[in-house]
């Protein structure tokens, strides 16, 4: 029907009532992405998908929680979102980065000025090309550039028919190894294993088959107490050697792993930032907890517990005075 | 004494023949031969479509494929990822600066995580007996005691397994998502149900969100809203507002229009017809789109993990992370159980009949007691210093899981290993490069013939505008080679879909067995299978084919089961007395009388397909789901975006090709 | 009673007496209907208009009037145009042009906020299919015009139950409408429409969703309601011996053209043309022309004492005092007037010339389309 609501006008004059309302009220509080309801003596840690990160989050987490009384909340996202999620205030640590100097550009004091760099956190991080052990018994020299040039077809699959199968990681990590293996002319074709629990599968089949394979990897990471891997030897990495992402001549770096900081976090975060600030491990603490997680199958509070209740010296001296009690 | 004469002419509506004294069967028979001289006629067409698009790509090959020949040239897609990241770089410059987020976008983020906080803190202060308690008497009272029961066992496997906080996480966000849904999308349906020209505005917008792969737009919901429970509740309420807004709007179209008229000529205003005629009328429809909403929210909250949501998809991803079978299959149950007892709570009430009768008094006073009630119980168990449910509780079922899964592997591992490599090199292969191989413009001209012969000239306009948009888009191969992977998968799922839905039709028995396990399949995130998928298959487009297949399968065997077993009794009863056997039944009665389900099945099976493009590249499959993956976790926008928008495209095509065949029939 | 005179289709001078009044009403269907009035299209048949415009013609250019108190039919098959007539004289369909007033007062050219208050206090209509609110009680469904008027919650129970009760539903206030009969809804559906207390009833329909003898049922009880409440009616059917019971006078329609207007004996006495001929051929005419269309002066020697009946008796009911006697009966007027006498014999011409119709159509029958809806429709008054 094509009748009008005769309590038309009355509608208008709420319509506008409530648009007028609506500018007042919008016009008298701008909201920042940091006006979000929190717990103010909640500490927020990104977590990254690898298990390595995890072991620290939980270790920090049990720490902050059991032995400062704080509050903490682990947030499951991927590195470079968690930068972003830092920028927007909803997390307040990144406990293991590697490298990220553009995002450090971007969010840092040079850009938005939203985070700061926290220094090491005492982990060393290596990337690069891994086989397994049998396969340098199989083919002497395989673990070298060379070798791989050579042998490039034994890692023929299905997938990439007479090419070998050079098989990629999680899409989350930043990679070089397209500009690699054009530089080195490699008879390689890269299948994208889309995510790490795919590709750690594949692998591990292949391992149980005692098939050919060739991956990106990184230490730490706990599958090397599983299986033995062998690292592929590129030339070192030098300054300036992957500026094209198309032509690689070289490995990828080694990281000193950092941290990162929300800056007003590290402003204002009193002993919790502190004890983070303090914090350093070896990879061996960390793959202690981290073998605990992936391969004994615990809860990673379960797994931060047995650690701290094992290494109390090792904590202690990351726990500021203040809150020693 | 006659009275009505008959009419000197007969009048415009009632002329064609009248099916009436027609043996149904007979009829079928009789209309036959012309129908199938005009199907075959299609598909006669079809092939000399596909004929051409081979003699294109040997052409090409034998010219040494010449840029005429060639790819799509690449420019556009340049310039539009530019722009993109562009878009990407000044929000992230702005975000706490500009008006549009500080008086915009920034209100809606801050709001909605405040909003799932405020859930989850709400469900925390209830403690656990409390929300058991209040959750399991609200069933109750909605859809009866056995579905109480249900929900009681829920809560039991969230306890257990040592995920209930988690399930409480994941049930804030859904809830806040639902309600901002509900509150947003059932207004827009009465709007779209009162008017056909915001009907006709509002329906390719939702077309759009559902064929949008959820994962190419929680980047964009991540730059807009914030990382976390702002972006998580927005992509869910995306993901889950469409039903929302096409059930409201198809229920208040369906409303008795006598009944509309009825009360107009009684004089009511607009408003007294909605409120009083049209909302009471549509209540029931426009539950069972509140049910759906919740349903397509379930899902989306396990996906939203990716963006820091928490919950039971956490859960997920942390167990996947340890390629953790067993955990995974655990949370993965979680879900599926919340989902399967919030549909049929939801069901309960839409459907009304299973609400216990409740003497007069009680019946308004119950909500009031039962709040009353769960309060009291929660505020003991605060005082008896209960809050959480005590890990120490819980039991663990993975280790079998994973032992089975395991024993599965070494089982059929070698043989499903060489099934897949058959498939990739015998079909996947071959398909790739033959879409990608041809020059792009006889591809789209290619699309566009199908379109034609499928559904007419406006359908062909639609399927070559689509198929030249992920050209324009910049991802013409990864497009002709997402296409490749989806055709074969939809293929697959529909030679199995259809097997068992026959089979299923034909015995009661099986189809009650298949039931639950449909539910299942059907609320199981696909994470939990992906991994299996690997081990079997091993990485790359095999098993991403096969997990795409377990998603699909679900509604094409149900469809073709309902449609054969909807046939009408009376054709089947003509059929069996004229002699037929059992498979000339099939064939000659039920399945071409099942027709129009059959079509459906076949579109929504592509269309299921291809929502899983996404999931297939996170173990191996590449191409456009790979770059939305990898635009969303590396911060690239343009990339990321480029390439979901290059799914829609991909899904108008098949939609349109295909149901446009569906309404002609 | 009008005089045949007056039952055409040509527009009335305005009457000052008349309840309802339309004139030159239009309703055309399709983008182009603005284009078709007042053109030379407006003089072609509906189907070539729908040919060269697209526009489909539903009424066209309509006039009558309706006085009050009388139950005025619009009869015609399905598709002739009368439901949509019906819609626009209440506006749940507008108009394309022309006016309809009521007591004198133009609903086409009335606001909405008046439209609603004529809506709801002057004019109800009755469905053919009910349009009850499924999830009301019959008492809701009944009080809503009440309601949406604004009437209070006990005043328009006790007028709803009241309307319950003039319709023989009490008992069933409490129920809802799915748990009532089709018969027993449209009694729901007539009583809400009285129970507004319009001055215009509005009937589209309202039996021919119903079984035979239930929709006899009906008909008897609208004719007492009217004998009662003396409401002007519109009353819209597709079911010719409806139309000659419960009609004052009657309208025939087609294709959205008046063919003729006139009391039921004026239709069946003296069809305009072919078409109505047609339509009331196997009407028995004796059951609707009066004594008054069969009397004749006296013939000579003929006795002139034969028993007296009132000129608007129906032949069938002068069949018995004929019986009784050789004399022909006096038609009385007015004031006992004799306006003439009916003998034996004209009565058996009558039934005579309906048995040669009957014995044509049997012998013919077969070679006529029949509606089927048509069919079963028909044995009241049989």
């Amino acid at each position: 029907m094509r009748e009008r609501n005769p309590d038309r006008r009355r509608t208008r004059v709420v319509a506008a009532l409530a648009a007028l309302c609506a500018v007042v009220l919008l016009s008298s509080c701008a909201v920042r992405t940091t006006s979000i309801l929190r717990d103010p003596n909640a500490v927020r840690i990104a977590l990254n998908g690898w298990v390595g990160y995890e072991a620290s989050a939980a270790v920090m987490s049990y720490l902050l929680e059991h032995e400062m009384g704080y509050q903490t909340q682990l947030m499951r996202i991927d590195e470079q979102p968690s930068w972003q999620a830092m920028d927007q205030g909803a997390v307040d640590v990144i406990l293991e980065n590697w490298g990220h100097e553009d995002l450090m550009k971007l969010y840092g004091p040079e850009g938005n000025g939203t985070v700061v760099d926290g220094g090491p956190n005492g982990n060393k991080g290596t990337l690069g090309w891994y086989i397994p052990e049998y396969l340098v018994e199989e083919y002497p020299g395989i673990d070298t550039v060379e070798g791989i040039k050579e042998h490039a077809e034994i890692f023929a699959t299905s997938e990439t028919g007479d090419k070998g199968q050079f098989l990629g990681g999680d899409p989350a990590f930043v990679t070089q190894d397209q500009g690699m293996i054009n530089h080195f002319d490699l008879n390689l074709e890269i299948v994208y294993a889309g995510s790490e629990a795919a590709q750690i599968t594949e692998v591990r089949e292949r391992y149980k088959a005692r098939e050919p394979v060739l991956f990106y990897f990184y230490e730490p990471q706990w599958l090397f107490e599983e299986l033995d891997l062998i690292h592929v030897d590129f030339p070192d990495y030098h300054q300036g050697c992957d500026a094209d992402l198309k032509d690689v001549a070289c490995d990828y770096p080694s990281y000193d792993l950092n941290k990162i900081f929300r800056r007003d976090f590290a402003e204002e975060g009193g002993l919790a930032y502190r004890m983070l600030d303090d914090w350093q491990w070896t990879n061996s603490q960390q793959n202690a907890v981290a073998r605990m997680i992936a391969q004994e199958g615990m809860d990673p509070e379960e797994a931060a517990e047995t650690w701290v209740r094992e290494n109390p010296d090792v904590w202690k001296e990351w726990i500021p005075d203040q809150a020693k009690g | 004494m006659a009275t009505a004469q008959p009419a000197p002419s007969a009048p415009p509506e009632t002329a064609g023949p009248s099916p009436s004294g027609h043996v149904p069967g007979a009829d079928g028979a009789a209309r036959r031969p012309p129908g199938t001289a005009w199907l075959a006629n299609r598909w006669v067409q079809a092939a000399a479509a596909i004929a051409v698009l081979a003699a294109g790509y040997a052409a090409a090959r034998a010219l040494g494929t010449p840029a005429w020949l060639g790819t799509f040239p690449d420019a556009t897609g340049q310039w539009l990822i530019a722009r993109l990241d562009g878009v990407y770089t000044w929000i992230v410059a702005n975000r706490n600066s500009s008006p549009l987020f500080l008086y915009g976008f920034n209100y809606v983020s801050v709001g909605l995580g405040s909003a799932v906080i405020l859930v989850n803190q709400a469900l925390v202060l209830l403690t656990w007996p409390g929300v058991v308690f209040a959750g399991t008497l609200a069933a109750w009272r909605v859809a009866g005691w056995r579905v109480a029961l249900l929900v009681l066992a829920t809560f039991a496997v969230f306890a257990l397994t040592g995920l209930w906080n988690e399930a409480m996480t994941t049930l804030a966000l859904i809830t806040t998502s639902v309600l901002i849904a509900l509150i947003i999308g059932i207004p827009l349906g009465i709007l779209a149900g009162r008017s056909d020209g915001f009907h006709r505005a509002v329906r390719p917008v939702l077309d759009f969100l559902q064929i949008m792969p959820a994962f190419a737009y929680l980047m964009p919901m991540l730059l807009l809203f914030g990382i976390g429970n702002p972006a998580a509740a927005v992509a869910t309420f995306v993901y889950a507002v469409p039903p929302a807004v096409r059930i409201t709007a198809l229920a208040i179209r369906n409303v008795d229009a006598g009944a509309v008229e009825a009360t107009t000529s009684l004089g009511s205003t607009p408003w007294q017809i909605l409120t009083k005629v049209q909302l009471p009328m549509a209540k029931r429809t426009i539950l069972l789109g509140v049910n759906q909403t919740i349903m397509l929210a379930v899902s989306m909250v396990v996906i939203a993990s990716v963006i820091g949501a928490g919950g039971l998809g956490d859960a997920i991803y942390q167990a996947l992370s340890k390629v953790n079978v067993g955990q995974a299959v655990e949370a993965g149950a979680a879900i599926v159980l919340m989902a399967i007892a919030l549909d049929r709570v939801t069901g309960a009430a839409g459907d009304g009949t299973r609400t216990p009768l409740l003497p007069a008094p009680w019946r308004r006073a119950a909500p009031a007691v039962g709040l009353a009630a769960a309060t009291a119980v929660a505020a003991t168990a605060r005082l008896v210093g209960i809050e959480g449910w005590p890990p120490a509780w819980s039991i663990s079922f993975s280790g079998p899981i994973n032992t089975a899964q395991q024993g599965v592997q070494s089982a059929i591992g070698d043989a499903t290993g060489a099934f897949g490599d058959l498939l990739l090199v015998g079909v996947l292969n071959p398909l790739s490069a033959l879409l990608t191989g041809t020059p792009w413009w006889l591809v789209v001209l290619v699309a566009a013939a199908l379109g034609a012969i499928f559904g007419g000239w406006r359908t062909a306009a639609t399927a070559g505008a689509a198929v030249l948009a992920t050209g324009l888009l910049g991802v013409w191969e990864n497009s002709m080679d997402t296409l490749s992977q989806v055709l074969v998968a939809a293929a697959v799922t529909l030679a199995v879909g259809v097997a068992v839905g026959i089979l299923a039709a034909r015995s009661d028995m099986l189809a009650a067995i298949l039931r639950p396990v449909l539910d299942a399949m059907q609320t199981l995130p696909p994470f939990v299978y992906l991994i299996p998928a690997v081990a079997l298959f091993s990485v790359g487009r095999v098993p991403a084919l096969a997990a795409s297949v377990v998603f699909a399968l679900p509604p094409v065997i149900r469809l073709v089961n309902d449609g054969i077993r909807g046939v009408s009794a009376h054709a089947v009863e003509a059929a069996v007395s004229q002699g037929s056997t059992g498979g000339q039944l099939l064939t000659k009665v039920q399945l071409p009388l099942a027709r129009s389900s059959l079509l459906l099945a076949v579109n929504q099976g592509i269309m299921m397909v291809l929502s899983m493009v996404v999931m297939g590249a996170l173990v191996g499959a590449g191409s456009l789901g790979y770059d939305v993956v990898f635009g969303l976790k590396q911060n690239q926008l343009g990339l990321g975006l480029t390439s979901g928008l290059a799914i829609v495209c991909l899904g108008v095509f098949l939609d349109r090709v295909t149901q446009g065949r569906r309404s002609n029939a | 009673m009008n005089s045949p005179a007056e039952s055409t289709a040509q527009p009335h001078n305005e009457s000052t007496d008349a309840r309802i009044s339309v004139r030159n009403l239009w309703k055309i269907f399709g983008k182009n209907a603005g284009s078709v009035i007042g053109t030379d299209l407006a003089d072609l048949d509906s189907e070539t208009v729908r040919k060269r415009t697209g526009a489909t013609v539903a009424v066209r250019d309509m006039s009558f009037d309706v006085h009050p108190g009388e139950t005025f039919v619009v009869m015609g098959l399905s598709g002739s145009g009368k439901s949509t007539l019906v819609r626009c004289m209440t506006r749940l369909i507008e108009p394309t042009s022309g006016t309809m007033s009521l007591d004198g007062e133009d609903i086409a050219a009335c606001s909405p906020q008046r439209l609603r208050e004529l809506r709801r206090s002057r004019m109800a209509m009755v469905f053919q299919h009910f349009g009850l609110l499924p999830h009301r009680r019959i008492v809701d469904n009944v009080a809503y015009g009440l309601e949406v008027r604004g009437v209070s919650r006990a005043q328009r129970y006790e007028r709803a139950r009241e309307m319950i009760e003039m319709v023989g539903l009490a008992g069933h206030e409490d129920s809802l409408p799915g748990q009532l009969s089709g018969g027993m809804q449209q009694r729901v559906g007539l009583a809400r429409a009285l129970a507004v207390d319009p001055e215009v009833l509005l009937f589209d329909e309202p039996f021919s969703a119903l079984d035979p003898l239930i929709r006899r049922d009906m008909q008897d009880e609208v004719l007492r309601l009217q004998r009662e409440l003396h409401k002007t009616a519109v009353f819209i059917t597709h079911d010719l011996s409806e139309a000659l019971k419960v009609g004052d006078r009657i309208a025939i329609m087609r294709d959205g053209e008046l063919v003729q207007t006139g009391t039921p004996e004026d239709l069946v006495g003296s069809p305009a043309d072919d078409y109505v001929r047609d339509f009331v051929k196997d009407v028995s005419r004796t059951a609707v022309l009066t004594a008054r269309s069969l009397a004749r002066p006296a013939l000579p020697g003929e006795a002139e004492d034969g028993p007296a009946v009132p000129a608007a008796t129906v032949v069938d009911d002068i069949v018995a005092p004929l019986a009784d006697g050789t004399a022909p009966v006096r038609v009385t007027g007015a004031g006992d007037t004799v306006l003439g006498y009916v003998g034996r014999d004209d009565v058996l011409r009558l039934i005579a010339g309906d048995r040669t119709a009957d014995a044509a159509k049997a012998a013919g029958g077969q070679s006529e389309p029949r509606r089927p809806g048509d069919a079963p429709g028909d044995p009241v008054g049989a």
